[in-house]
């Protein structure tokens, strides 16, 4: 038995081989090069065992329509623009070339390369001016660049031969002996073989990966180090070039360059080709370019139909398809593939992949994924040392329009530590990383860099300077693997250039070893090695989160600037992140953590800084700083002078004629019930099961911390964002399934925070808007208008004032009175008073007192908890998405209660 | 010089036509339709076929183009434009592409039905000609401007100082806000494309008579109404009269004085210039944003 045993394990190891190695097939793996390599031979062999005139014509057309197609698969499919003007590339290098043919060059090598470098230059002379309308100016002077061709033809008619065409091509030649047919194609299938071959490195490789980062966010790439403008220059030469290889073999081939040939039809064929065949496939490409030549050839109907299904294609695919059909081709693979190992991790294999030549592409069908899933339990691993530089912010201020965001501003941040920033909203966190990174500049005060000051260098110079940063959103470009996004934080500081890529120089490869290398030690360290081969746009707001870290850190940055890098992390990942950022101190960075989750910075900084409304209020260790009054107050306001509050701002309301304060909450019916909300943006999960009732006629104040999920409450009862769970009940009716219109309709409405009125209509015309909803006749409408203006006595003078002149509290007092014109049941005010002197925000409160007594609802959001607490009933505080207490407001007079449960104990 | 600058007024109105189409759509909703030429051409079209092939009363075939044009318009709102909210992404980017591919499907549609031949399209009114001001001008002709001055000016005091009108430039304005304020966006999107597209076909009854029915023109007349939308500023109506009437003069012109061929060139560098110098066009905007 012995015997037997070894030998059956390895049938069945040889067999789980040979799966492996069809798996790594469908996948896309190095060993999928064959199928090409063999379709390449057999087009090239063709020749040798048929000789129909008819097939090798049509062949060498599809071969000069793929390289016209590829180039727009370059300047769409990768840097997002669609232009047109790669027809015009294709007619300059067709009647360029034959015009030289004409004259007497006719060496078909020497005329497809000055075809093509003329193709770039006029590439090049569109790319600048592009670069600066972009978008759909760029589209229509790109339409309309193809238009002209026929006129350009005309005015240059002796030259073109103008409408008519360029007749009289010569026979063409290599080298000096002419060439058939026959050669002619041998010629077009070879450019083309040799064309893709380095279309196909290029795209496989990092640039790749930093064409797609462009696509999705200039930003990003300039964070990586690549200057957005330099790269889609490069992206329009470079797919200039083939169109212009194109149009000198389309003259030999045609025997005629006529002006029509290159008209909008054709435009539009090529991007539907592009599109069909999947933009971000190389092999697509054949696909497209074939149908657009033989299906007008093959059928006089498709010829009349072609333009409908150019249009639908066009159509579908923005909406539907992102892949084209290659990705569909892919779709099906990875379940073939799937069926075959279902033990494996399948990556949702993406054409970059960016894999490494000669490494081959292993799915560990037997452990069921790469070694690391135990990521779960982080050693104290380390990271190579670096040299850790000094950040100093010595009396920065930065102010936008008239508002200072950032006020004089000095603090420090030192190597090996990691220095923690924290502060409310409004308080210019955000804004002064913004100052340290050069996306913003300062308006006073230096930043410096050890001795480096920054203030003239652009965002991709601070970023070699070894300057990383993440964002609050990670973006992560689609089709790239969560390891290739790791790998391209070191791109900057390892470059290698376009011909190295193309040609797969040792210096490539080594580069290419050291990028994977790196990446996964990583994602090992952050725990998330798993997730390595797969999309990383797919993955878990969490994981991607932590993806970016691990990106940042590549690229052995000295500062490390981390912007609310916890947020929306579970409780495992944020062991994972704090163990990342322990180790980048240790390591000698100088790290820099902004949060709001304040366990998280209080366990992993040495020092913290508190900002205020663009003010430095304190400084120093986390148990300091925890006890400090000032930072306390700065997130509740000064909660002491709450009973004296309540007192005074009756008398107000009693003095202003209103009723005899609150109603009991026992005696009034539940105007608007939550059960069980859930709700967030995206896959992060904000509110994690909400449920309250408010009686009629009460103001019930929601507080807590910035990031708590306030905002996301009143926008999910609003009806702007969809409840995942949970319902929500207007005076005994469900709203949840109603858009925000309806509930508007219905008597929800919402005042946003950041006053957000109309500013180009007048005052008049906004409180007028308030009453669209309402079925009323126009005199009644007038009446209404006047009388909620009547509340706001700041307002009455200046109704035929554009809204966009008044002062930041009259704007609030505005948006207000434009959602009480609408007669509603219950008004959701998101932060008020935010950015409002206290005396307004008084008389603004006292005012919300008086509607309540006399019958208004109103669910009050405030972080200032002192001003809130004034006026409300019953109060309810949100901490990370959920109740966490609730009471009357009497019952919060203890100011250590409520800083229990803002979490500041 | 007279009939130069007559002809380019004529063109110039027909432009302007075409871009105070754009502007109906654009306003409430944020998106250039790129189909609208595709529709005007349409509408002319249809002219043909209802007054010279199957011959009906006028005034049923003016009622039924513009019925048809609504139906264009909400054809290419449903779509062309709504799926796009569902997905990822900016509406307005992906929407260059799908009112591109609308424009081709549609104008593919005019070809099959019409062929690509320029069809001699009659006018509802009287013919003949008037003599003033050394020019000798058709009615048709004189319709078209009229007809352009006064959409202009009307559809300008339509958003201006009507109620509905005032909705929609808050909705342009801002989305959301309008959205809580109790207005029915997706609603106003619909009404505002089958608006488009009406006034697109009724503009299509007198400006086929000029410019004969051809299949092609539908994405002549967009490119040509887009220079004059980026001349007069987005969303202006007036600005889009003053752009559609630069344009034509400067077509005009170039063709008279330096040829044939030198009509469309000239206006290319007019859109280029304007790009250059002043991306935000001439006139004021209701929502200042590069397109």
């Amino acid at each position: 038995m012995p015997q037997l045993q070894p030998s059956g394990k390895r049938r069945a190891a040889n067999a789980s081989r040979w799966r492996q190695r069809l798996c790594s097939l469908l996948a896309g793996g190095p060993v999928s090069l064959t199928i090409p390599i063999a379709l390449a031979a057999l087009a090239v062999l063709l020749p040798t065992f048929y000789s129909g005139a008819y097939w090798i014509r049509e062949l060498s057309l599809i071969a000069v329509l793929a390289l016209v197609v590829s180039g727009v698969n370059l300047s769409f499919g990768y840097a997002g623009e669609l232009q047109l003007g790669q027809v015009f590339m294709f007619a300059v290098g067709a009647y360029l070339t034959m015009i030289l043919a004409i004259h007497g060059t006719t060496d078909v090598v020497l005329l497809m390369l000055i075809g093509g470098v003329a193709a770039v230059a006029v590439g090049i002379l569109i790319a600048v001016p592009a670069m600066r309308i972009g978008g759909w100016s760029l589209a229509m002077a790109s339409f309309f660049l193809v238009i002209t061709i026929p006129d350009l033809a005309s005015v240059f008619s002796k030259q073109t031969g103008g409408l008519n065409g360029l007749t009289g091509v010569p026979i063409p030649t290599l080298f000096g002996s002419q060439l058939g047919n026959t050669g002619l194609y041998e010629v077009a299938v070879i450019v083309t073989i040799l064309w893709f071959a380095c279309y196909r490195n290029l795209v496989t490789s990092r640039f790749g990966v930093v064409f797609r980062v462009l696509r999705e966010s200039p930003v990003l790439t300039q964070s990586l180090g690549y200057s957005p403008s330099k790269l889609k220059t490069s992206v329009y030469a470079l797919g200039a070039f083939p169109a212009g290889v194109a149009g000198c073999l389309f003259g030999y081939v045609s025997l005629i360059v006529e002006p029509t040939t290159f008209g909008l039809t054709l435009g539009i064929g090529i991007v539907a080709a592009s599109v069909l065949g999947g933009t971000e496939s190389v092999y697509g490409v054949l696909i497209g370019a074939a149908l657009l030549q033989l299906g007008p050839e093959k059928s006089i109907s498709f010829a009349t139909y072609a333009p409908i299904a150019y249009g639908g294609f066009l159509i579908v695919a923005a909406t539907l398809l992102r892949g084209g059909v290659a990705r569909l081709g892919r779709a099906a693979a990875s379940r073939a593939l799937r069926w075959l190992q279902p033990d494996a991790v399948v990556a949702e294999s993406t054409d970059s992949g960016a894999h490494i030549e000669g490494e081959p592409y292993v799915l560990d069908g037997a452990t069921g994924g790469n070694a690391g899933g135990n990521g779960s339990s982080p050693e104290r691993a380390t990271l190579p040392q670096v040299q850790g530089k000094r950040v100093s912010v010595e009396g920065v201020s930065k102010s936008f329009g008239g508002v200072a965001a950032l006020q004089d501003v000095s603090l420090t941040a030192k190597p090996g530590e990691v220095t923690g920033l924290i502060g409310s909203n409004g308080s210019g966190k955000t804004t002064l990383l913004n100052v340290i990174c050069g996306y913003a500049s300062a308006s006073g005060g230096s930043v410096k860099i050890d001795d480096t000051t920054i203030s003239r260098l652009r965002p991709a110079q601070i970023a070699r300077l070894g300057v990383g940063r993440t964002f609050q959103t990670p973006t992560m470009p689609r089709g790239v693997s969560a390891r290739d996004v790791v790998a391209s934080g070191r791109y900057s500081g390892d470059h290698i250039g376009f011909v190295a890529s193309i040609l797969r120089l040792p210096r490539y490869r080594r580069a290419q070893r050291a990028d994977r290398r790196e990446a996964t030690e990583l994602l090992q360290l952050a725990g998330i090695e798993r997730f390595a081969d797969q999309d990383a746009s797919s993955l878990s707001l969490g994981t991607r989160r932590l993806v970016e870290v691990a990106r940042t850190l590549c690229a052995r940055p000295s500062v490390v600037l981390l912007d609310e890098a916890a947020s929306g992390l579970n409780d495992e990942e944020v062991i994972g992140l704090a163990t990342l950022v322990q180790a980048m101190a240790d390591a000698g960075a100088t790290v820099i953590v902004i949060e709001h989750n304040f366990k998280f910075i209080t366990s992993v900084s040495q020092t913290i800084h508190v900002l205020h409304l663009g003010q430095l209020i304190a400084s120093g260790t986390p148990d300091e700083v925890s006890r400090d009054r000032q930072v306390i107050e700065s997130y509740l306001g000064k909660a002491s002078g709450t009973a004296r509050d309540r007192k005074a701002v009756a008398g107000a309301g009693a003095g202003a004629g209103a009723g005899a304060g609150p109603v009991p909450a026992a005696a009034a019916a539940a105007l608007l019930e939550l059960h069980g909300i859930e709700s967030g943006y995206g896959d992060l999960r904000v509110l994690r099961g909400v449920s309250m009732s408010i009686p009629t006629g009460s103001i019930e104040a929601i507080l807590g911390r910035n990031g708590v999920g306030k905002t996301t409450l009143l926008s999910t009862i609003a009806g702007l964002l969809p409840a995942w769970n949970g319902s929500v009940t207007l005076l005994g009716r469900p709203v949840g399934g109603s858009s925000a219109y309806r509930r508007s309709a219905a008597g929800i409405s919402l005042v946003q925070e950041g006053k957000r009125i109309f500013r180009r209509r007048t005052v008049w015309q906004n409180v007028m808007l308030g009453t669209h909803s309402l079925k009323i006749s126009r005199p009644e409408r007038q009446r209404l208008c006047r009388e909620v203006l009547d509340l706001f006595p700041a307002l009455r003078p200046r109704t035929a004032e554009r809204a966009g002149g008044l002062s930041g509290g009259q704007q609030q007092m505005l948006a207000i009175a434009q959602a009480l014109a609408s007669r509603p049941k219950i008004l959701l005010l998101d932060e008020p008073s935010a950015g409002l002197a206290p005396t307004i925000v008084d008389e603004l409160f006292a005012r919300l007192r008086t509607l309540a007594d006399d019958g208004l609802t109103i669910l009050l959001v405030e972080q200032l908890a002192d001003k809130a607490l004034a006026i409300a009933d019953h109060v309810t505080v949100l901490d990370r998405g959920q109740v966490v207490t609730s009471g009357t407001a009497e019952s919060f007079e203890d100011v250590t209660k409520l800083e229990a449960a803002y979490g500041l104990l | 010089m007279a009939v130069t600058l007559w002809s380019g007024l004529v063109l110039g109105s027909v432009y302007a036509l075409v871009a105070a189409g754009f502007a109906i759509a654009m306003v409430p909703t944020g998106i250039f339709n790129f189909a609208q030429g595709a529709i005007v051409i349409g509408g002319s079209f249809l002219t043909y076929q209802f007054l010279a092939a199957t011959k009906i009363p006028t005034a049923l075939a003016v009622v039924l183009t513009v019925l048809v044009g609504m139906g264009a318009g909400l054809a290419c709102e449903l779509l062309a434009v709504r799926p796009l909210r569902w997905g990822r992404g900016t509406v307005e980017s992906s929407a260059m592409v799908t009112t591109v591919g609308a424009s081709t499907a549609l104008i593919g549609l005019l070809a099959i039905k019409w062929g690509e031949l320029p069809l001699q399209v009659p006018f509802i009114g009287p013919g003949g000609y008037l003599h003033f001001l050394g020019v000798v001008g058709q009615p048709v002709q004189i319709t078209v401007v009229v007809l352009a001055v006064v959409s202009a000016l009307a559809l300008e005091a339509f958003f201006r100082y009507t109620r509905t009108g005032r909705v929609c430039l808050a909705v342009a304005e801002d989305r959301d806000a309008a959205m809580l304020r109790g207005v029915n966006v997706s609603a106003l999107s619909l009404a505002a494309f089958a608006l488009a597209g009406a006034f697109g076909a009724a503009a299509g009854v007198v400006i086929g008579p000029i410019t004969y029915a051809e299949p092609v023109l539908g994405t002549t007349l967009a490119l040509y109404g887009f220079v004059a939308v980026a001349l007069g500023g987005e969303g202006s109506f007036i600005g889009g009269l003053i752009g559609g009437l630069i344009v034509g003069l400067v077509g005009s012109l170039a063709i008279r004085y330096l040829g044939a061929s030198y009509g469309d060139i000239a206006v290319l560098g007019l859109l280029l210039v304007t790009l250059a110098v002043r991306p935000k066009g001439l006139g004021g905007s209701t929502k200042a944003r590069s397109v």
